[in-house]
């Protein structure tokens, strides 16, 4: 059952003249990965660092878990972050960072720490110090740090910057994998939609410090699909023709009538070809469709 | 705050600047005490001794407290680690607070070479001059020629170097609060800090000298001569005094950084 983690209502910031953020309304439920999209300077860290309490908002309210205001403050304690680069003691090795971390939020089982590096994949870094380490090894243990409370709200800030390919698969997974298994909710934030394409669930699309949309994976794919409009004035002989001799039922008539097919847009020929030869007289016939980039850029007002 | 305390002393015990601020200064306690022993001797002459009154707590201690003040806030902020404690359960009140504790403590830790070099020499009683600097364990030192050893005096000596401690976190717990306001530099801290200590050290001197007036308004901060001038002949009331001053100071400097942290930006 969908719960409520986060709701953020009218969360406003301003430094001096400069608003960053602007009423900024967003909701998240629970074991859902939310893609926070937007270009660099939107926003996303802003918004994401008023979440953990590490900046206040000159206006609007957070609640967390059901709580608000004052009480948000021990619900903080069920949430993981990694906000822009991780935070590590540079001269302690992966394990001893996670010990330091460990120690710090009390908890007892010591079994954690070499169970999340083997998670995110730096059980072999033995004595290696953080200082020796790579930037995706140091994303890495960062995302280790982020997980180490078992938190039920993830917070992640441009986690795979810095990753080679395969690490970005690897942390990909592992966030597909944190959710679907242990049921946890996660905020990534991105300025790449195809990357956080591959995992998200919803998205939530920032810019100038303004939400400008707040979609579910399914709605994007709609927006995004890819589809010959068809458009002719004899709207049930084109259906009939598209499902007889093309046996595709994967279309829609629209309300002007027109059809949009979603089958066979890599074969534009063959169609208009079986169109002319069933005597469906057309009077539009058009590829349509947005790229996920071509998206987020109508999405956010920007040619 | 428990385990913030905790986290910190962990991070601590691997951290190699903290050893080697502990070795320099067990280097310049031994130091002091063997130029006023050789003062005594007739080997050193006092005018280079009051040279080697730069290695002696008043000023060295004053450096390492604000090297530490740098490296315990300015560090966690750098590495994170304050953010990471308040993005968990930790309000600002309590990581302000757990610094400060932390802070005093690590204080406490870096006057234990003095405190034992002083203590050591009184019990060996190797012969040591007059104090060539307004520092505490000299007049130990000193003292070991003129004050009979006993426990009640040993108890006494153990109970005024833990107060020096205490007054040296009480004077530089200005360089607390600025280091919470600076957040990320951490030589910016240290060098504004030690200056800044050297010139209230060097001026609430000179203002004390002034008239009694003045002396006696010196006399209630922690740079006052009171904590400079304990020995063995020293008041309880003196003492008590001495302590309630460092308290106070120590708690309003507390609350002042968390007044100062209470709503800034963190990065």
């Amino acid at each position: 059952m969908a719960n409520t983690i986060l709701r953020t209502e009218n969360i406003t910031k301003r430094y001096g003249s400069t608003q960053v953020l602007s009423n900024v309304s967003i909701t998240l439920e629970n074991g859902r990965i939310y893609g926070l999209i937007g270009v660099n300077g939107a926003g996303k860290t802003t918004l994401m660092r008023q979440i953990l309490g590490l900046s206040i908002p000159t206006s609007g309210e957070i609640e967390l878990f059901g709580k608000r205001g004052k009480a948000i403050s021990k619900e903080r304690g069920r949430l993981g972050c990694l906000i822009e680069s991780p935070g590590l003691v540079l001269n302690l090795t992966a394990k001893q960072n996670l010990h330091l971390h460990r120690i710090m939020h009390g908890i007892a089982d010591a079994d954690v720490e070499d169970k999340l590096l083997e998670t995110v994949g730096l059980a072999n870094t033995g004595k290696k110090k953080a200082r020796d380490f790579s930037l995706g090894m140091k994303q890495r243990l960062g995302i280790a740090i982020a997980l180490l409370t078992n938190p039920e709200l993830v917070i992640l800030d441009e986690p795979i910057n810095g990753l080679d390919p395969i690490g970005v698969v690897e942390i990909r997974e592992l966030i597909k994998r944190l959710c679907d298994e242990k049921g946890m909710t996660i905020l990534i934030s991105s300025h790449n939609l195809p990357e956080l394409y591959q995992c998200a669930t919803d998205y939530i699309i920032i810019d100038h410090g303004e939400i400008k949309e707040q979609i579910t994976l399914e709605e994007l794919e709609e927006k995004c699909r890819h589809y010959l409009q068809i458009e002719t004035p004899d709207t049930e002989k084109l259906a009939e023709v598209l499902e007889s001799k093309l046996g595709t039922t994967n279309f829609k008539v629209m309300p002007d009538g027109s059809v949009q097919l979603y089958d066979f847009t890599d074969e534009k020929e063959k169609v208009t070809d079986i169109l002319f030869d069933s005597g469906v007289k057309t009077t539009g016939f058009f590829l349509k469709g947005e790229t996920l980039e071509n998206y987020f850029i109508s999405a956010v007002g920007r040619k | 705050m428990i385990n913030l305390i905790k986290a910190d002393f962990y991070k601590i015990h691997r951290s190699a600047i903290y050893k080697v601020l502990f070795l320099i200064l067990t280097a310049c306690a031994v130091t002091t005490a063997l130029v006023s022993h050789f003062v005594s001797t007739g080997d050193i002459d006092m005018a280079t001794a009051s040279t080697a009154a730069l290695l002696s707590d008043v000023v060295m201690m004053n450096l390492a407290s604000c090297i530490v003040a740098g490296q315990l806030v300015c560090g966690d902020f750098e590495n994170k680690l304050i953010q990471s404690a308040l993005t968990g359960t930790c309000g600002r009140f309590t990581v302000v607070c757990g610094k400060m504790i932390t802070y005093s403590l690590l204080v406490g830790v870096m006057t234990l070479p003095y405190a034992l070099s002083a203590i050591i020499g009184y019990v060996l009683n190797a012969g040591f001059c007059a104090p060539y600097s307004a520092s505490v364990y000299l007049k130990i030192l000193f003292e070991s020629t003129t004050v009979d050893f006993s426990a009640q005096a040993l108890l006494k000596y153990f109970l005024i170097t833990a107060i020096m401690a205490l007054t040296y976190t009480s004077q530089t717990a200005f360089v607390f609060t600025l280091a919470f306001a600076v957040k990320t530099k951490s030589l910016i801290v240290t060098t504004i800090g030690f200056i800044a200590c050297v010139f209230f050290g060097m001026t609430s001197s000179m203002i004390a000298g002034v008239s009694d007036t003045a002396k006696n308004v010196i006399s209630w901060t922690p740079f006052g001569a009171d904590a400079y001038n304990m020995g063995n002949d020293t008041e309880i009331g003196t003492m008590i005094k001495v302590i309630g001053i460092a308290l106070v100071y120590i708690i309003a400097f507390t609350y002042i950084t968390y007044l100062t942290f209470r709503k800034t930006e963190i990065k």
